[in-house]
Parts: C-alpha cells; structure tokens; sequence
C-alpha cells in the first residue's frame, strides 16, 4: 500500500468508533482521533471493558442450577476519556459500523 | 454446579451480546457501547499505518497534539489505573461475606471515618472512601432500590452474620448518604476544585435517590440489634452503639434542605456530646486493612493515573470530625442578624480562626448567607444593602425610605427616587453579595479575588457619583461651602459607601498579604507604611461622612424618635470604624518605622546586593500591581513612596546613596529617630487597641461572634505590646552601641506570620548580644 492510499485509508477511519484489543485481554472503545507508523491510537470519550474475573465467572457457575446451561457474564466496563493505545500492545482492530 | 467447559464469556465480536443475566445482575451499560455490529480491520489497519512515514500523523483536524499530551497512555503502569502487572489479579481475595466480629466491625467503622474525613479535607474519594470493599460491594453495580444495596447483592441473605448485614451494613449507607448531602452541599455553592474538594464520584452514585428516611429506619434497627446483644461485652456493646448513634446525628446534622434556620443546630449539639466516646473504645478496634484497597480505582471511572491511598491517623480524623461539628454548630450564630457590618465582621472573625473551617462549612456558611434569593433566609438581597447604607451614610434618608417602594405614581417624585435607587442596588447587589461569598474562600484565594473585586468596586464607585448627582434634586441636599474655596461640597452618600468599602477591601489585601507571607522581609516596612496610607485615608473619608451626616441631622427640624436611633446608629459605627482603624493606623505606622529602623542599621537582610532584572522600584511597583488602576486613592510613585517612608536603604558599600560612607555615629543617630517614630506609634497603638477591645458588643459590630473577635484582638494587643517590647530593647542596645556598629550588639529575627501572635502585624523577635 502506497502511502497516499494508507493515509486516505486511516482518514476515513477517523472519528469512527474502533474498538481496539489488547494483549492483556482489554478492549477499548472509543472515537478515532490520531495514528502513526507504529500504530499507536489515541481514542477519545473511551471505555474500558474487561472479561470478567475468575471470581465472578464462579459465582456465576455457583448461581446456574441447571449443570447444563450455559453462563452468560457481561464484562465489566468503565469511563476512561482521551487514552493513547501504545501499537505494540494492540492485538485487534474493529470500527463500529454505523 | 454447572459446567465450567461449557461456560462462555462474551467478548464482542461481530455480534456482540449484551443480555441481562439470569438473575438479573447486570453491569452498567455506558453510553460508549451501542449494539451494532464491528468489522475487523486489524489487518488494513495495520498495513495502512506502518505504510505511513516516520513521524507522519493521522489525524482529526480539530485534534491538537497538546491534547494529546493529556491523553492516557495504555499498559504505562504509571498512567493506566487499569494495568495488571504478571501475576496480578484484578480483585483482591478479601471475601466481603466473612463473618465479622464485633472488635473488627469498629476498627472498620474507625477506618471509614479516617477516609470521610480525609475526603472533608480535600481528597478525592478513589483514594479515600472510594478504596474500601464493603462500599464497593454496596454502590456497584448501581442499585435501583435500596433493598439492592446490599453485601451478598444476588444471594439470598442469610439470617446470620447480623454484624455484617445489619450493623456494619447501616453504618455504610448512613455514611455514603451523608457525604450525598455533603456532595450537594459543597456542589451548590464557590469553591475551588481540587484546591479545596475533589467532587469527582467517578461514575457512581452516592444513594443520592434514596429517602433518608429510610437510612434512619435502618440504623434504628442496627441500634436495636445492638443494644439487645448479650453475648459481648458491654464496652463493645456501646463503643457500636456510640459509632451507630453519630452517624444517625451527623446525618441529620447535614441533611440537604432548602430551609434556612437553625433547626439542624441539636443535630451539630448531638455529635458534639458524643464523639468524646470514639477516642476511648477505638483501641477496641481491630483494624481490616485487607478490606480497603487501591485495586478498586481500575473499576472508577477515571481520566488520572493511580494514585495511592490517603493515610489519615483517627487522631486526626477525630480532631477533624470534632472542629466539623463544633463549627457546623457556630455557623448558626449568623443568622441572628444584626446588621450588615456585623455580618462582615461574623464572617471574618469565623473564617480567620485557625485552622480555617473546611470547605463543608464554608460553603453551607454561603448558603446560609444567600441562597434561594434570601440573605440569611430571611430578608431579601435589597433589604440588606438598603440596611447597610442607612448604618453608614444614609441614616434616616427619605431617599432609602421603604414606602417609596411602594408608591406607583410616576407623577410622585417618590416615584422615581425609587426606581432611582432600584438601578443602583441592581448595579451594586452582585459586588456587595460577592464580599460576603469571597470571606468564604480558602484564604489565599480570598486575597486574590480581592484584587479583582476592589476593581469593580471601583467602578462602582463611579458609577454611583452618577445616582448621587442624580437623586440630589429629590433630597433637597444643600451643600456644604468649602472654607477655602468657598466651593460647594455635596454628600456624594451613594459613592461614598462605595469608596468605603473599596478603601476597606484594599486594606485586606495588604493585610492578607501579610498573613500569606506574600512580602519580603525588606518589604515589610513599605507594606505597613501603605497600610496606613489607605487607612489614613478611610479615616479622612469617615470623617467626611460624619460631618455630611451631622449636617443632616441638624437640618431636620424635629426629628422623630425613629430618626435619633436610626442617627445613633450609624453614629456609633462611624466612631467605632474611626477609633478602630486609628489604632490599626497607629500599630502600621509603629511597625513601618521599626522595620526601616531595622533596614538602616542593617539588622534585617535586605537587598542590598544588586539582583539581576531587579530594582526597588520594579519591586515596589510589582507590589502595587493590584491598586495600580484604581482611580482613588491613587497609588503613590515610587519616589514619593521612598522619600515618605524614609527607607534610605544602605547601598552594598554601605554608603546610602551618597558618595562618602557616613560616620558610624550619624548612622546610628538617624536610626535612634526612627526609634523614637516607632516608639510614639507603638505606645499610641496599645492605648488605642484597649480602648477598642473595651467596646461593648453592639457598637464594635461583633454581636454573635464576640469570643472570636475578642480573641483576635486580644491577639492584636499581644502583638502590639510585643513590638513595644522590641522598641526598648533596641533602644537600650543602641545606647549601649554607642557610636559602634548596631549589628554587634543586636540580633533580630524574622517571625512566620502564622508562629506570631496574630497574622496580620508581623513582630520580629529581638535579641541584645
């Protein structure tokens, strides 16, 4: 990809919602406002969402009586606002369609 | 038990699935998320970036990169609140559900305190309240009914561990609801954020929809549960009792209500006789450190890094919590009012005790003062400058009469001398009321807005020469011929009041200059000499509304009964704002003559070495700064300045100025005449300051707050007899010198302002060698 072409590709993307992934099992979400070669993002208005923990997974388990079933759990989330996802962290990309 | 291999966890994918649990747990949905489905670009994204040269941006047009700065950075341990180190888990392992006994119950109780108070003295709440588990467990997720804020939240509650669920969990919500009122209370009124409070709730919810009612009937309970305990002893039976009783008083003690009176003064007397109990059963305490812990602040809401925990000792707590509640209870005195002046002097006399009540009591002191359009909650906002200018200038003035009010034919002159005085009391209501809010800030900012108040004071002034000029054909004024110039002087009663207040206001600023610790020690003599400059002239524009007020009294042919008090009156406060300010003029002008006498002999470290960018008359014109554009009175050059206060300053060969080192002896004679200036100065000050500390209540305008006003000026008197004391040390120490050098027989000291006896009159310590 040529470098007008990446840059129009990214354009595009700005102010969109992405939900950017992380090694450590996060995802943010969050408006698109910058990037750069090393694929930093800097996302506005973000939140953090997080699976969640052992603990809760278990007192989920606990709370399903039917053995069979399958435990649905919501991950946990919180404000963040203007945050910097540094590239190298960054394990998944998604834009929010509209 | 359900299959753990069968367990999924939602992650978003392209379908993502919010759905609300089973039983009905279900976590805050945020306004971020919207169902919708997401498209993986990981790959062009990725592709399309590194096709980017270095140090090539993409971005939004209206992104700025210093905004940028601000931004938080991921996976930085520093700045991300959110970021596990390996090995680390998310939650701590403290099971909130354990049994508790009743020795850890207190120490609980005892910690919780430690964190409210920390959060009253300017905290925030992630590293104080915000870090205990038992409230997390409450506040999150947000319940919909209190029966919800519960520590098993989706079990059912067992009929055991009542500690736990009854006690402690009352105790909790009594405490998040009063710092619900505490938030509103502070939220509604001035302050400075992060200076003096942190209102940041970080996304949760403080009970602030619940009755509390409700929370009453719940510590009723826990209190019944208690007292009716037998299998414990009677100490811990009461220490819980004692704890569960003050959270009752304190929250009714500042429960949020628009009413304005003194009802909830029992409330304030209640805490009061109860808190001595705490400090003698904390030691039955046994303190749960594991249930509080920073790993709550990666569930806050937050745009700041991690911040540590505030350690706040219960000594401390205790000491807060009782200045708290005794100052919540004195607050109260205010509205018996007593007029405007006395107001003013309330709020001093309460704001300038040390240490100065905390930002709760300061801004419910603001409400009570106005707030639902009420002064005091009981006259209006009119009424109380109405008051103010017949204390001051207009006593029984036909122009201030209330009837003219009233009257609604424009045929009437009354007519318009109303609506006259309508426009000027709209021109001065929102500076006159913000007198009042700014005595309420934290000390350094009340110095500053001063500096921008006395600006609009200014103008007001102005503006008020307008409406004199105006209304005098109403009054029928004559004026008074001038002796001289045989030029006619007229009242001016509307500017006037203004010119008082704004004389006054540039008073304060240099005087919380000196309680601030603003200026240099070689400044100090300069800054006390410009104190008595802008006294003087106060004195000099009481003196001119006293003769103007006479003159109206005996133009009145038979004065009514009303019209002698109402002359009485203001009478009083003019002779009692003369003797006042003399004394301050007479202790100023005693302290601006020893500190010259100081810089003389070179007692006092001064710049006599040449700083770079700097000369005394960049300093001393740096120092005016605040008073530079007001019109009157106008701020002397720096020449007049250095001559009138005759602050030779010896140069860095100890020449002053002149080309020859003078002798030793003349030296050391100009010194002992600025001695004797001072030593006049001084022992007028002390004559004067008794004579002011002998005035009843009414007339030194200290009804309600006497004992704090006592105090301070008893505190004034101590200073002022202490610089007496410096005089006849120093004079005895020159007589022995000699023709010899001061420097070796006498040592002077610099004293902080607040290690003192009082903040305003800066006394150095002195000390023959």
């Amino acid at each position: 990809m040529d470098n007008t072409k990446a840059t129009e590709y990214l354009e595009l993307l700005l102010n969109k919602k992405l939900r950017v992934h992380t090694n450590d099992r996060r995802m943010f979400i969050g408006d698109f406002k910058c990037t750069d070669n090393e694929c930093n993002v800097i996302l506005s208005q973000s939140y953090e969402y997080r699976p969640p923990t052992e603990s809760a997974i278990k007192a989920a388990t606990e709370a399903c009586h039917d053995p069979g079933a399958t435990v649905k759990l919501d991950m946990t989330s919180r404000f963040l606002g203007l945050i910097v996802v540094p590239g190298q962290h960054i394990t998944k990309i998604e834009v929010e369609d509209p | 038990m359900a299959d753990m291999s069968k367990l999924t966890i939602r992650e978003i994918h392209s379908k993502p699935a919010f759905e609300k649990d089973d039983d009905g747990s279900v976590a805050d949905q945020h306004p971020a998320w919207r169902p919708g489905v997401a498209r993986d670009i990981t790959t062009g994204f990725s592709t399309a970036a590194s096709a980017l040269t270095t140090g090539q941006l993409v971005k939004d047009e209206f992104f700025t990169l210093f905004e940028a700065v601000g931004a938080l950075e991921i996976m930085d341990p520093k700045m991300d609140s959110g970021h596990l180190r390996s090995g680390e888990t998310l939650e701590d392992d403290y099971d909130v559900l354990r049994e508790l006994l009743p020795e850890e119950v207190i120490g609980i109780m005892d910690q919780l305190l430690c964190f409210e108070m920390a959060w009253h003295a300017g905290h925030p709440l992630s590293q104080s309240l915000f870090t205990s588990l038992y409230l997390d467990r409450l506040l999150w997720p947000e319940p919909k009914m209190l029966e919800e804020a519960r520590f098993d939240r989706s079990k059912v509650p067992k009929p055991e561990n009542k500690m736990l669920h009854l006690v402690l969990r009352a105790y909790c919500l009594s405490l998040v609801k009063t710092c619900d009122f505490v938030h509103q209370r502070i939220s509604k009124e001035h302050y400075y954020e992060e200076e003096d409070f942190v209102s940041n709730l970080y996304h949760r919810n403080l009970l602030t929809q619940f009755d509390v009612v409700e929370i009453h009937h719940m510590i009723n309970e826990a209190l019944n549960y208690v007292s009716k305990l037998t299998n414990i002893s009677i100490t811990l039976r009461d220490a819980l009792v004692v704890r569960l009783e003050l959270r009752s008083y304190f929250l009714s003690a500042v429960q949020f209500d628009e009413i304005i009176d003194d009802h909830r003064v029992p409330w304030w007397e209640r805490c009061l006789r109860l808190i001595p109990a705490l400090p003698k059963t904390t030691y039955l305490g046994m303190r749960v450190e594991a249930s509080f812990s920073i790993k709550i602040q990666r569930r806050l809401a937050s745009t700041v890094p991690p911040r540590p925990m505030v350690n706040m000792s219960f000594d401390e707590a205790f000491e807060q919590l009782t200045k708290l509640c005794q100052n919540g209870k004195d607050a109260y005195r205010i509205l018996d009012y007593r007029g405007g002046a006395n107001l003013m002097r309330f709020i001093w006399a309460y704001q300038s005790r040390t240490p100065q009540p905390s930002v709760y009591i300061r801004c419910l002191m603001q409400a009570m003062v106005f707030s639902e359009m009420r002064v005091l909650g009981m006259m209006s906002f009119k009424e109380l400058i109405l008051d103010n200018l017949r204390e001051i200038v207009m006593p029984a003035d036909v122009l201030l009469d209330s009837s003219n009010f009233d009257v609604e034919a424009p045929q009437d002159p009354r007519f318009h001398v109303a609506k006259r005085m309508d426009d000027f009391m709209a021109t001065a209501a929102d500076r006159f009321l913000d007198i009042f809010r700014t005595l309420c800030m934290n000390r350094s900012r009340l110095r500053r807005i001063l500096c921008h108040l006395v600006l609009e004071w200014d103008n007001l002034q102005f503006d008020a020469e307008n409406f004199d000029t105006e209304l005098r054909k109403y009054s029928n004024e004559a004026p008074l011929k001038d002796a001289n110039s045989s030029e006619d002087l007229w009242a001016f009663p509307l500017s006037s009041w203004a010119y008082y207040h704004k004389l006054q206001q540039m008073e304060w600023i240099v005087q919380m200059g000196f309680e601030l610790d603003v200026y240099q020690i070689d400044e100090l003599g300069g800054m006390y000499w410009y104190l008595q400059y802008l006294i003087s002239t106060r004195i000099q524009h009481l003196e001119r509304i006293r003769t103007f007020t006479t003159r109206r009294l005996t133009r009145i042919s038979e004065s009514t009964l009303e019209e002698k008090a109402a002359f009485r009156r203001s009478f009083s406060f003019l002779d009692f704002a003369i003797l006042e300010a003399s004394a301050t003029l007479s202790f100023a002008d005693g302290l601006s003559c020893l500190f010259s006498f100081f810089a003389h002999l070179r007692l006092v470290p001064a710049p006599y070495h040449d700083r770079p960018y700097s000369t005394p008359e960049f300093r001393y014109n740096l120092r005016m700064r605040p008073f530079i554009s007001i019109s009157l009175p106008e701020v002397p050059s720096y020449q007049q300045f250095a001559a009138l206060i005759s602050l030779r300053m010896p140069d860095k060969n100890g020449t002053y100025g002149s080309k020859v080192k003078p002798a030793q002896s003349e030296i050391n004679q100009q010194a002992s005449q600025m001695l004797e200036l001072a030593e006049q100065s001084l022992k007028a000050a002390r004559r004067e300051w008794e004579a002011v500390s002998k005035a009843n209540a009414e007339t030194a305008r200290c009804q309600g707050c006497e004992d704090w006003w006592r105090t301070s000026v008893k505190n004034v008197m101590r200073a002022c007899i202490n610089a007496n004391i410096v005089v006849s040390t120093a004079k005895k120490a020159l007589a022995n010198a000699g023709t010899g050098d001061a420097r070796d027989v006498l040592k002077v000291e610099m004293v902080e302002s607040a290690k003192g006896y009082h903040p305003w009159w800066i006394v150095p310590k002195i000390s023959a060698k």
